[in-house]
């Protein structure tokens, strides 16, 4: 569309009517050195801890030390463009990012500026990116729950919303998965998701936004990105700019989930900036502070009270461990600061149990008020049976004869770890849950091959849904079994299995 | 007063421990002089100490040297400026090095001026313009400023035609920007996001308000 020349004429001339000239008072400093993604500055005397400061191309730093004769800034941004003796300017602002309904369904850097090309993010709220966690009265226990989709989850260590639960293990033990898992469960419970990938490879993050693409969950979550190629300071503020957008669903009455990915990385970033800055090293070169770097963050998640609104902020985050090593710094900190962990090891992982969680210390310490009370009733000894299973076989793997109880609780314990097993990106509806853990727990499995439970599981759930709707809509309506829903379960087992057993014989015979 | 640097003063790169120090031997270089009643003829030797220094790179080496002995350098102070400076200030050289702290000279006498004009109710200041000053313009220029601070200014005026017009003032780290440039930009900025807002309402009429 053309417009004619004038009419922009008049816009400016309307413009330059309207400016005021004002003198601009700023304070400055100079830089003194630079590298490394920090610069010590001279002068900037009045500048505060957590200010804001300008350098001349625009990039935007943050006083992080300061010093009787100098302030040590990290630059948030690139600072290869930044020369000893520059001027810097103090903004009297604090670090913000752009919050709202604009940047769900956006790929965005730490400080909110799109990496998706997408054009910009258009809001006009901020808000600011270190905020102080909510007290004690604005708080609520965790009621509600955040179904991840994932069985052995879901079951056993359930996660309440306003809950922190820590993810760990080693490396490729699938900690990732599980929080993509619970992010594509969300897709009909209208919680707002967050990924923070912190110090990832540039190829894995975007792997991980093409599964949420593919999966419908791009509509709803917004991943801030910190690649390994960021300089530090923006890996150490991503997490902190990911929670102020979270928290923007949170103090609205809505309910957020965010996955830190991951928290170690976050840490080593910090490390490497407070060398920097040379403040004094503490165990494995870590700053003092590390710990109060993890809980302020950690703390922000809440369940708030209904006065305030009854927002809710879940946090799942994910430590690497090195070696199963989980009496590392790093790890032992987040372990005390989260309200449990799931924990997953590799060999559980390299002989196919995935997700390859250990049930004996994954626990969760607040999510069993929120888990759905259908669950509770067909899991509650879930986690310590398994537990005793897994003992058990360790016991059984040396003696030959077993007793028939043994063998029997063996066999149980076999079907039940199959029937835990899951696909990756392939969340399951807690019904479905509470009916496959139901024919598990009460033995209707027994007698199935253990190599055919994981196709029986999938017939079975397809049966209910196609013949027997009115179960599974009972359960999600009452989110109860009471007796009368666990003899319909038992009726429509003994029916399915009737079924199954003539498909295979006819499957057999052909 | 106004004194006219042709061409800004090259920035020194700042050693901020030597600083640190520096302040310290300021400190009590001038309480000394204030005792003894002479502060404006010692400060202006002092700078003269640190002019000769500035002119033969040699002799700042020989004092920055740890190599020479104490002994050596107070023989060398008192053949050098024996007969040229107060017995005072002779004796705050060699007592500096004695502490072996001949080498920050320079950043002493920095510290002791900026101490000085503060003492005497100086405050310092760089004036850019984008022309040369006036006579008559300084003047009204100096009383706003004297009333605004407080204090009699000190100003160094520099040039620079990138301001177009206008003035920039630095009194300590705190910059007063009233330059055509700044305003320039200013605008420049203010029309953009004028115009980016215009854009985004007129996009928003056409959005659903639910979202897409």
């Amino acid at each position: 569309m053309r417009f004619r020349a004038d009419e922009i004429a008049s816009v400016i001339q309307a413009e330059i009517e309207n400016y005021q000239s004002q003198i601009d008072v700023r304070e400055v400093g100079r830089v003194l050195e630079v590298g490394d993604g920090i610069a010590r500055v001279y002068g900037l005397s009045g500048v505060m801890s957590g200010e804001m400061v300008e350098f001349p191309n625009g990039t935007t730093g943050l006083a992080f030390n300061l010093e009787e004769n100098s302030v040590g800034v990290i630059i948030l941004g690139d600072y290869l463009q930044i020369t000893e003796g520059d001027e810097v300017r103090s903004t009297g602002k604090l670090l913000s990012v752009p919050v709202g309904a604009a940047v769900i369904g956006r790929v965005v850097d730490p400080l909110g500026n799109p990496l998706d090309g997408k054009g910009p993010v258009i809001t006009t709220e901020r808000r600011d990116v270190e905020t102080v966690a909510p007290g004690v009265a604005q708080r609520k226990p965790v009621t509600e729950s955040l179904q991840t989709g994932i069985k052995a989850i879901d079951s056993m260590t359930p996660i309440g919303r306003g809950q922190r639960e820590l993810i760990i293990g080693d490396r490729k033990t699938g900690k990732t998965a599980i929080g993509i898992d619970a992010i594509i469960n969300q897709k009909e419970s209208g919680v707002k998701c967050f990924y923070i990938a912190i110090g990832q490879k540039e190829s894995t993050i975007a792997g991980v936004i093409e599964v949420l693409r593919a999966k419908g969950a791009m509509d709803y979550t917004t991943v801030v990105v910190a690649s390994a190629s960021d300089p530090a300071p923006l890996q150490y503020v991503a997490p902190y700019a990911g929670t102020s957008m979270a928290e923007y669903f949170m103090v609205r009455g809505e309910h957020a989930l965010i996955v830190y990915d991951d928290l170690s990385k976050q840490a080593t970033a910090y490390r490497q900036l407070s060398l920097l800055m040379r403040r004094p090293p503490g165990r494995e070169a870590y700053p003092g502070d590390v710990f109060y770097a993890h809980s302020r963050l950690l703390e922000r998640s809440a369940k708030l009270s209904d006065a305030l609104g009854g927002g809710s902020l879940t946090s799942l985050p994910i430590i690497e461990t090195l070696e199963g090593e989980v009496s590392a710094y790093i790890p032992t900190n987040v372990i005390s600061i989260t309200d449990g962990q799931i924990y997953l090891q590799p060999d559980l992982f390299f002989s196919g149990i995935r997700p390859a969680m250990n049930v004996g210390i994954s626990v969760s310490r607040v999510g069993g008020a929120a888990q759905i009370k259908a669950m509770k009733k067909v899991a509650g000894g879930l986690r310590l049976d398994l537990a005793s299973f897994r003992e058990l076989e360790a016991f059984a793997q040396l003696g030959t004869d077993l007793d028939a109880a043994t063998q029997s609780r063996l066999d149980r314990g076999y079907r039940m770890v199959e029937i835990l097993k899951q696909g990756q990106y392939e969340p399951l509806n807690v019904v479905d849950q509470v009916l496959i853990i139901f024919a598990g727990t009460r033995g209707h499995l027994d007698k199935i091959p253990i190599s055919e439970v994981a196709a029986w599981e999938k017939q079975f759930l397809t049966f209910i849904r196609d013949q027997k709707s009115e179960i599974r809509d009972k359960i999600a309506q009452t989110k109860d079994l009471d007796d009368a829903a666990m003899a319909a379960i038992t009726a429509a087992i003994g029916e399915f299995q009737k079924q199954y057993a003539t498909q295979r014989e006819a499957t057999a015979r052909a | 007063m106004i004194e006219s640097a042709s061409q800004k003063p090259k920035s020194k790169a700042v050693n901020v421990g030597a600083q640190q120090v520096a302040a310290i031997y300021a400190k009590a270089f001038l309480g000394a002089a204030e005792k003894a009643g002479v502060s404006d003829a010692l400060v202006e030797e002092l700078a003269a100490v640190s002019d000769v220094l500035d002119q033969s790179p040699k002799l700042a080496a020989v004092f920055g040297s740890a190599l020479i002995a104490h002994e050596e350098k107070s023989k060398l102070l008192d053949r050098l400026f024996g007969t040229r400076l107060s017995p005072l200030l002779l004796d705050f050289l060699k007592v500096i090095s004695r502490h072996g702290r001949l080498d920050i000279v320079q950043a002493i006498e920095q510290e002791v001026s900026l101490l000085f004009d503060e003492l005497r109710g100086r405050v310092r200041m760089q004036l850019s313009t984008a022309t040369p000053l006036e006579d008559g313009l300084s003047r009204n220029l100096l009383d706003a400023l004297r009333k605004l601070l407080g204090g009699e200014p000190k100003v160094e005026s520099t040039v620079d035609p990138a301001l177009i017009g206008g003035v920039v003032l630095h009194v300590g780290d705190t910059v007063y920007d009233g330059s055509v440039a700044r305003q320039l930009r200013q605008v420049r900025e203010q029309m953009i996001n004028r115009s980016v807002h215009e854009i985004q309402s007129r996009r928003d009429r056409f959005r659903h308000p639910g979202g897409n």
